[in-house]
Parts: structure tokens; sequence; C-alpha cells
């Protein structure tokens, strides 16, 4: 089935404009089974490129400090909302303006809001948005800090969510 | 004598009391081994799927076994790649070492093979008085982190101006029971993945096709796949959710703790991201049979049909648009107004503070300022940039100041269509022709890919790729067998004007080809052909699709006045779909060669398609070339 047709795709490389090596994506990854960073005396550079099936060809550069992952190669649990707020942070910022979404609720999840008030959580974000994204400089972790701010002065989320890592596991 | 036979005797005790002390265990484990050792044997576990499963053993075309893993800490016996048995008796001693043995970092065997421990305890029921069970607690800790409930096969979909990407790429996400219902985001993704040590897309492609790169598996955060995926590449994610038992589902995810501390070569024909994907269900569950239906290669669009196909395996498809389907599904629902607002604003002519904009209804204004977000992000991705906040944060807070609670979209539209609906990927054709001398019989076969006449379901409808394609003519009066055609390589991708993101449409093709517009009994020429040109698709849906190219092309003949002509055309055209199975297309064309034989010639050709089934469907060609005329009458079968 199909076996030359790897070669197309292949040949079609040369033809293609190779335009996706210039991306500023970074994906991530603490490595795999006995391969985990630490595992290993002096550290051992970790893989995080990915190759298509389709030869897409992105080498994605790395952006998980190795202080992100844990020694069984996961991410820490008390790295979790940093880590996620840092790689989705455009999502996240967008639907915070929206007042909804995906990612918002999945960090809503992370600091342990019952599924029930995500939409107050959103509600809250999008109201100070203002406030929470002060200028086009404000890191995700700078964001973060804010959010636990508001979320601690809320008068609904401050009980139902819970900013202490330690909730978390 | 018996004072002698007393000193010796206790000589002897101390002596060998310390030894007896440290061996007894030992002769005890030992004996153990040879226990199981014996009963492996007895049980032939050796040649177990499961066991030819777990070391990824396959046969090799000439008789005798060999595994796919490359990297030889994958194997307990020196001998394990080629033999199971020896690596079974291997893997069994391993387990017996002690602690002590083992260097500092390093894991006891029974911690870095857990899914081959638990396999074999469950063969041999191990005796934990006699095996000493070692703590493992990486392991422990990795397993409770992933805590698997589910598995989703997820399945990218081809991106925009890519025709290669049609062929897309899966990874297998471990639904875990702490991100739980709704926190897909937070489940891990298991990607197999070439480590390309090559920025060199001449290189890489090479390596790629002879397997010198490593193929490893590693394992991600689904959102970061997702950011990738749905947000820097705009390809649409599916995603189908498995049904397999928590038991099966933690021998799949021991297995992959195998399979991180080794590498296999990576083959784009046959061991691709797809090829590993498939085996890591087949360990999950022994029963599946999924490679064994691939002859020669693997298809990521294949790997979704076999997984379809399996009684109950898959519980439901989930779409996961991409970052531009989100912008365009925002975009269809806009008047003309908000679209021509939207496009002011990604030309950076319009003010937020304008009266045009703040004349607007909230919900209007909100559904511009989301479409743009969307834009906004999709090319922030594109660039490197050194402010934090990618969107501009005038848009951000703008937004954020409206109560639109729904922007009145209601539901998601779906841009690309289920691959696995999309027809096979090799075709053959069968057909019945004449042209002004004579009737004819065709036979063709390509084993890739799409072309645009055909269904476009599961493909991209403005693209097509078509490799290897070889047509046979049969002449009937004149009783001789042509090769008409070989097209060795044909890619087309139309892309449709978009105000927002304006691309050129461009073609390729190399191939062996006849000479129609020429009496030369069917001669043959080599040719190539590159092109640009634009295309138009009045809206995402509209069944009508114009199209123009100028193409430089080069053609080499025997036949031909000084061996060649060099030239050009320029061609226009039109496919349009009556009903989702009739299809027709209208081009012409006007041919210039100036090099070599001058000539100036136009063509003009009819197609139409009828699909008849997901894999066949009904051709009727009209073609004129200069003054020669030909209709053709056809049946492609897909598979």
């Amino acid at each position: 089935m199909g076996r030359y047709s790897r070669i197309a795709v292949a040949a079609s490389l040369f033809l293609l404009p190779v335009s996706v090596f210039a991306a500023g994506y970074g994906a991530a990854g603490c490595g795999l089974g006995s391969m985990v960073i630490g595992s290993k005396p002096g550290a051992e550079q970790i893989f995080a490129s990915t190759t298509n099936a389709t030869l897409g060809s992105q080498t994605l550069g790395i952006t998980f400090g190795t202080s992100n992952c844990g020694d069984h190669g996961l991410v820490k649990i008390s790295k979790e909302r940093e880590v996620f707020a840092q790689e989705n942070y455009t999502s996240l910022i967008k639907e915070m303006a929206q007042g909804k979404g995906e990612n918002l609720y999945t960090l809503a999840s992370l600091y342990q809001c019952p599924a029930g008030s995500h939409q107050e959580f959103g509600a809250m974000v999008q109201e100070k948005f203002d406030s929470l994204v002060a200028n086009d400089q404000t890191t995700s972790t700078e964001l973060l800090s804010q959010l636990e701010n508001q979320l601690t002065r809320h008068p609904k989320l401050a009980k139902s969510c819970n900013i202490n890592l330690s909730a978390l596991n | 004598m018996q004072p002698v036979c007393l000193v010796a005797g206790l000589l002897f005790c101390f002596c060998l009391f310390p030894v007896v002390a440290h061996s007894q265990p030992n002769k005890a484990a030992a004996d153990y081994l040879a226990e199981l050792q014996q009963q492996a044997k007895q049980k032939n576990l050796g040649r177990e799927r499961v066991w030819h499963l777990l070391l990824k053993y396959d046969k090799k075309p000439f008789g005798g076994t060999i595994s796919e893993a490359d990297g030889m800490e994958f194997f307990n016996s020196p001998q394990g790649k080629t033999d199971p048995e020896a690596e079974l008796l291997a893997t069994l001693t391993s387990f017996f070492v002690p602690l002590s043995e083992i260097k500092e970092g390093k894991e006891h065997p029974q911690c870095n093979f857990p899914a081959r421990f638990k396999w074999l305890n469950q063969q041999l029921a191990f005796d934990l008085h006699r095996l000493e069970i070692q703590a493992c607690d990486r392991l422990d800790r990795w397993v409770k982190t992933l805590d698997p409930v589910g598995a989703t096969l997820v399945f990218a979909s081809y991106f925009m101006n890519n025709p290669a990407s049609m062929f897309g790429h899966t990874l297998l996400r471990i639904d875990s029971r702490r991100a739980g219902s709704g926190n897909n985001l937070m489940n891990y993704g298991a990607n197999y993945a070439a480590v390309p040590d090559t920025d060199n897309a001449f290189l890489y492609a090479l390596k790629g096709l002879i397997g010198s790169f490593q193929g490893r598996f590693a394992i991600f955060p689904y959102y970061t796949k997702v950011q990738e995926y749905n947000n820097w590449e705009s390809r649409d994610l599916w995603e189908y959710e498995l049904k397999f038992t928590e038991d099966q589902l933690n021998t799949m995810v021991l297995h992959l703790w195998e399979l991180g501390g080794t590498y296999f070569d990576y083959y784009y024909f046959q061991e691709n991201c797809s090829y590993h994907v498939l085996s890591l269900l087949e360990v999950a569950n022994p029963n599946l049979r999924l490679k064994d239906s691939f002859f020669f290669s693997v298809i990521p669009t294949d790997t979704v049909k076999i997984v379809m196909a399996q009684e109950g395996l898959v519980k439901e498809a989930v779409y996961r648009p991409a970052v531009l389907s989100q912008m365009n599904h925002k975009r269809l629902k806009m008047v003309d107004d908000e679209k021509r607002l939207l496009q002011s604003m990604v030309k950076g002519e319009l003010s937020l503070e304008s009266n045009t904009f703040r004349g607007l209804s909230t919900r209007s204004q909100a559904l511009v300022l989301n479409a743009y977000m969307d834009y906004s992000q999709y090319q922030s991705m594109q660039e490197t940039s050194d402010k934090e906040i990618k969107i501009p944060r005038s848009v951000l807070l703008a937004r954020s100041r409206l109560q639109a609670d729904d922007d009145g979209l209601g539901g998601i539209t779906r841009f690309s269509s289920r691959p696995e609906h999309g027809h096979g990927t090799d075709r053959f054709l069968l057909g019945i022709g004449h042209n002004a001398r004579e009737p004819f019989l065709e036979f063709a076969y390509r084993p890739a890919y799409h072309d645009l006449m055909a269904r476009d379901v599961g493909y991209d409808k403005n693209s097509e790729i078509i490799f290897m394609d070889f047509k046979l003519r049969y002449y009937l009066e004149s009783q001789r067998v042509r090769l008409d055609q070989a097209k060795l390589l044909s890619i087309t991708s139309l892309n449709p004007y978009d105000s927002l993101f304006a691309k050129s449409s461009w073609r390729v093709d190399v191939g062996i080809d006849t000479l129609r517009d020429r009496n030369c009994n069917y001669c043959n020429s080599f040719k190539a052909t590159y092109g640009r040109g634009i295309s138009y698709r009045p809206d995402f849906f509209s069944p009508l699709l114009l199209y123009s190219f100028v193409d430089l092309k080069a053609e080499f003949s025997g036949d031909l006045k000084q061996y060649s002509r060099v030239g050009g055309d320029a061609e226009v055209g039109a496919y349009y779909d009556i009903t989702e199975n009739l299809r027709i297309k209208l081009a012409g064309s006007y041919q210039v060669f100036v090099v070599g034989e001058s000539k100036r010639f136009f063509t003009s050709h009819f197609i139409t398609r009828y699909a008849l089934s997901q894999d066949l469907d009904m051709r009727l060609e009209l073609n004129r070339y200069d003054h020669n005329n030909e209709g053709i009458f056809s049946v492609n079968y897909f598979f």
C-alpha cells in the first residue's frame, strides 16, 4: 500500500518552501523512561523534536527548563500551573479577554476550582483583565501571581478554588 | 584422628560458613531461576505473540526473527535482537540480579522492563519469597502520575499550502484519571518521531528514506502538541477515543517506559509514527491485529481506517479545529461590513477608537475582535518576537470590556473531513477510449495519493499529489501497447484567494508523456513543468473552484527536431461540484514552444467524475490537443 508515497513526500520537500524551520514556537518535553533527565550523571540532552510522517520538517526548540521536570520524566506537579501558563500563554490571554475557553478552564482546574465555578472564573478574569495583563511585557509568571491575588480577593472563588500548591496531590 | 577431624571440621565450618551464609540464598535463587527458565521453555513463552510484541520482533524476509529496536540496551541478552528465546531466558536472569550489582544511576532490570516483568509474572506466577522484588520509585511515580483510564488516537490533518502534509501524523494521548473529563489538555501524548540531525532539506529527505535517523518515543503534555499542530501549523486534529481496560492501559504505559530507553531506525516507508502507534495499541490488547494488514508501508490515514475497522475499539471521534479554522468559522458568520472591518484591522488601518468600530453592536465588535485575535495568534507564532504579549494588548483589552456572552456562532464548522472517510491511497484504473484513428484500452496504477478529480472527502480539496502513476494503452487496431503516461511526481497546490492570506497557487509535474499534439505514432517525451497561478473559490464551501496558471515547460524526445522543445503555457480552468458525487472540470490552455522545435497550439479538456462509493468512481474525459481529439471512459478503484 502506497509504498512509494513516502518518496513522493520526500521528493516534494525539494520543491516546497521550507519555511517551517523559521518558527518561533518551542515544544517541551522531559524525556521518557530511562532517558529521563537526571537519571544519568551529567544530565543528558533531552529531545523535543518532532518529525511528521509528512516530513513537515520542523525542529522544535526546547523551552522546558530541566527544573520543571520531575525525575520521572513528567512535569513536576508543583510546576504544572507555571508550565501550562507559559506554554499556552497566547491562547490563555486570548481566552481571558473573551472570558471563556478550554485553556482558561484548564487553568481554573489547576487552581482546584470545581467545574461549576469555571464560568465565574472566566467572568472574573475578563473583568480584571486590565490588571492581570498590565502591559505588553507581562510574563506568564506575573500573570499567575496577579491571578492568585485576584482569586484570594474574590468572595466566591476564594472559597471554591485553592491557590496553595500543596492542594495539588 | 578425631581431633584432626574436629579441627578440620571446624576449619571447614569456619571457612565455609560465611560462604554458605552468603551463597545459600544465591543458590536458592539460582535454583528458582533455573526452575522458571525450565517452565518458560516448556510453555514455549519465547514464541508467544505478546513476547514478540513487547520486544518488537518481526519476521525476517528470509526466515528468522529480528527486533526492530536498535538500541542494544533494550535487550538483556547479546543475542536478544535476533533470538527471542535467549532474550527471554536472559530477562528472567536479569530479574534476579542483586541490587548491589546495579551501577549508580542505573535502574534495576525489573524497573527498566516492567511490562516484560508483568507479563512473565502472569505466565509463570513468580514466587515472591524466592524472587526478590525491587522497589521502582521513579517508575511508580510515573505510572501514578499518568494513571491511565483511556487512550486516544490523535490524527493531525493537512495544513495550508502544503500538499505533502495530506499524509497526516498520528500520536497517542494517554488519558489520565487525574485530568478527568474536560481537561484533555492536561493529559500526556506519546509521540514517535525521528530525531533529525540536519536542517538541510535534501539530506533530511535522503536520511529519512534510508533509515539513518534515529526514531524515538517521547512523551509531552498534550497541550504542547495542540499548540504545535492546532495553533502553530494550523492543522485540524481528530481525536479518536479508544476502548481499553485499565489493565491493558497499564501494560501499554509500562511498555512505553521500556521504549524510552531505546531507539529505532526511522524509515518513512514502514517504521514511522503511525506504525509505532499501532504497535502500542497491540501491546495493550494483543488480540488486535493492526500492523498485519500493512504490507509495505503505513500511511497515517490508513492507520485511522484500520483502527476504525476494529469492532468496538473507537468510542468517539472529536474534532479539534485549528486556529485558522476557528477564525474562518467566525468569518463565515460575518456580514460584509464585519468582514471589511476585520480586513482593515489586519492591514492595521482600523482604530478601535474610531466611530466605524464603536458604531457596531457589541456582538459585532466581539465577533470581529475574536476573529482578529485568532489571526494574530497564528501570525505571531510564525515569527519570533520579544514581546511577551503576542496579540496587541489594546485588542485584548477592548475585547475584555465587551460583555458578549456568546458571539452567536453556535457550534463549530468542520473545515476538514474525517480522514477515514477518504478514498484509499492506491488507485487502479481501467478505461476504454477512442482517438481520431482507433479505439484503445487503458490500464493505470499509482500507489499514491489524491488527484483533484477524485472525491475529496478526507483530503485537502484544493491540492493534489500524484506519485508513480503509470498508464498503458493498448491500441486495438494497430495492436500495439504503448506507455501513454508516467507521472513520476505531480503536485498541484491551489490556494484559493483569501484576502487575509494572499498566496499564489503552484504546480510541478515531472514524468513521461505522449506527444499528443503530433502524429508520431504515440511517441513519448520526457517532460518537466513548473508553474504558478491564482485560484478562486467564492467561499470556503462553494462548489466552484476557478484557477489559472502560467507554466514553464521543457520536453525531450527523439521525435522532436533538435530532440527537445522548451516553452510554456497559460491555462485557465474550473472545477464544479454539481452534487456531492458528481464533479466536472473544464480547462483550456495555449501552449507556446520557442526553443527547439517551435510550435503554438491550443488544448482543451472536459472531464466529469461520478463517485459510486468511497473507493470507486467513473470518469468521462474529452480532450483536444491541437487538432487531435480523444475520448475516454474509465473506472477508478481506490484501495
